[in-house]
């Protein structure tokens, strides 16, 4: 599902055109900028674009900085938006606020260096991050015989009560929107938005969506979450966490969201067993979790956040389909994960059923 | 329709066969995963055309175990009752107009048109068996 499954987004509005990063050339005109914010001399290797990223461009940069505080060799990665025409969920400026926020909790994420907003430098916003060492690639990691799973699940279970340790209001993510429903709610709302802005009625996705708004958690708790904190995203080298990536549907929301993402069976990568990403047990990364939140995990209201997690992926699949079918973006992967929506479907049965004690 | 063989569906399944026997051994990295996608969707698209593969008189059947036949408008077509009692379904779940309702015959309903579809779509995931996580990064 690669650069896929993290586009979900309410609206997607063509953007005005605007000038094109064409390529290496272009981003080597941020040298003199970029000389002015590490505050020395800069020479700037070829940048290499970095794979993944349909609405976003990463290229990785080495910078050598001849004097000052910052002398020295810099390995970057200058993060913009591709001329894809498809609308973001965050600005590059907020994503920058977010990683710097996250940064500042202790989350270990690429250290956010810099923030260029003046169109006069690239032609678009970008921001550089420090670049970290190791793959995102989850269906090779849940495979990777080198990584011990348990260990990776309980630091990444740390490493997400750090985050939601974060609560609002949070000076820089004013931006963020504080939900007026509880967030359970405000996801149900949201979803049947998308489902409307459909062709075809579908009806087990209203039945799973009537099941998560009548059995919504009466606990209304916001706290920054990642909105896509899952294996795939973020990155490990040699089985330690070097950093966790795609901040850009970080929201302010209820924190078993992100621990029902992580653990929903569409983000195993076949590794069914391992319950907590395809990595490792839930225990490992409950027991990660609760070590550094010291809030028990409540596993009934897991269970309700994956299937909200499934819900999403259903609607996510959904539209996927119809930017194939619509012309928007002709693609055989968006049209295959369309003819998803049903096993998806399936899936929402059968959680909740499980949680019903009901059978067929 | 064409009376010349080979036929759609032949020409499909030699196409697929030939991608799978002869094509994807040469494939590597991110070829291979387009050429395994393009198996997927041939695949899909053979069940799909196969005579009697999808038969919307037994799913207008079961939307009638729920809602009553009544009089349907003169000369609907049955593409056009489905929509209409699907249509139906999804607005009285979302208004919670079934939520005392026959809970039992509503989840049948629904896994039986979800079933169907995944006949088609990935007959392998039947209820109770894990989904095959397909790509990712």
């Amino acid at each position: 599902m690669s650069s896929t499954a993290g586009t979900l987004s309410p609206a997607r509005q063509p953007l005005p055109p605007r000038a094109a990063i064409t390529g290496a050339p272009a981003i080597e005109r941020i040298a003199p900028w970029l000389a002015s914010q590490l505050r020395g001399e800069v020479l700037l290797a070829p940048p290499r674009r970095l794979s993944g990223g349909a609405i976003q461009e990463n290229w990785a940069l080495d910078v050598t900085v001849h004097e000052g505080p910052n002398a020295g060799e810099h390995a970057l990665v200058l993060r913009a938006d591709a001329p894809s025409g498809i609308a973001a969920s965050m600005s590059r400026g907020e994503e920058f606020a977010v990683l710097q926020a996250a940064h500042l909790a202790g989350v270990t994420v690429p250290e956010p260096i810099a923030l260029c907003e003046d169109d006069a430098v690239l032609g678009r916003a970008f921001y550089l991050m420090r670049r970290v060492t190791g793959s995102a690639a989850g269906h090779r990691l849940v495979r990777d015989p080198g990584v011990d799973g348990d260990a990776l699940a309980a630091r990444l279970g740390e490493e997400l009560a750090s985050l939601h340790a974060v609560r609002p209001p949070f000076p820089g993510l004013e931006f963020l929107p504080e939900p007026d429903l509880a967030p359970a709610h405000h996801r149900v709302q949201t979803y049947r938005g998308y489902l409307d802005a459909l062709a075809r009625p579908r009806p087990a996705l209203e039945w799973a969506l009537r099941w998560l708004e009548r059995f919504a958690p009466a606990d209304n708790t916001v706290v920054l979450c990642h909105g896509d904190f899952r294996t795939g995203n973020y990155m490990v080298d040699a089985g330690a966490l070097t950093g966790i990536l795609d901040w850009e549907f970080a929201a302010w929301s209820h924190p078993d969201e992100d621990l029902g993402w992580f653990c929903a069976r569409c983000w195993r990568f076949g590794r069914d067993e391992r319950e907590a990403g395809g990595i490792g047990s839930r225990d490992a990364f409950y027991r990660g979790y609760e070590s550094v939140s010291h809030r028990a995990v409540q596993r009934d209201a897991i269970a309700y956040w994956e299937v909200m997690a499934t819900v999403r992926w259903a609607v996510l699949a959904l539209q996927q389909g119809e930017r194939h079918c619509s012309g928007e973006q002709r693609s055989l992967e968006l049209a295959l994960t369309g003819r998803m929506v049903p096993e998806l479907e399936l899936d929402l049965l059968e959680q909740i059923e499980r949680i019903l004690g009901v059978g067929a | 329709m064409n009376d010349e063989r080979p036929d759609a569906l032949e020409l499909l399944a030699i196409a697929r066969e030939t991608l799978l026997e002869q094509v994807l051994p040469q494939l590597a990295g991110d070829a291979r995963y387009q050429g395994l996608m393009i198996a997927s969707a041939l695949a899909i698209a053979l069940r799909e055309l196969r005579p009697g593969a999808v038969d919307l008189d037994a799913e207008l059947a079961f939307l009638h175990g729920l809602y009553d036949h009544g009089t349907p408008p003169a000369g609907e077509r049955v593409e056009q009752a489905l929509q209409r009692l699907e249509a139906r379904l999804a607005a009285d779940l979302r208004r919670g107009e079934l939520d005392g309702g026959p809970q039992l015959a509503v989840r049948r309903l629904l896994r039986r048109r979800i079933e169907s579809r995944l006949a088609l779509s990935n007959p392998k995931r039947r209820s109770g068996s894990a989904t095959p996580a397909r790509g990712g990064s």
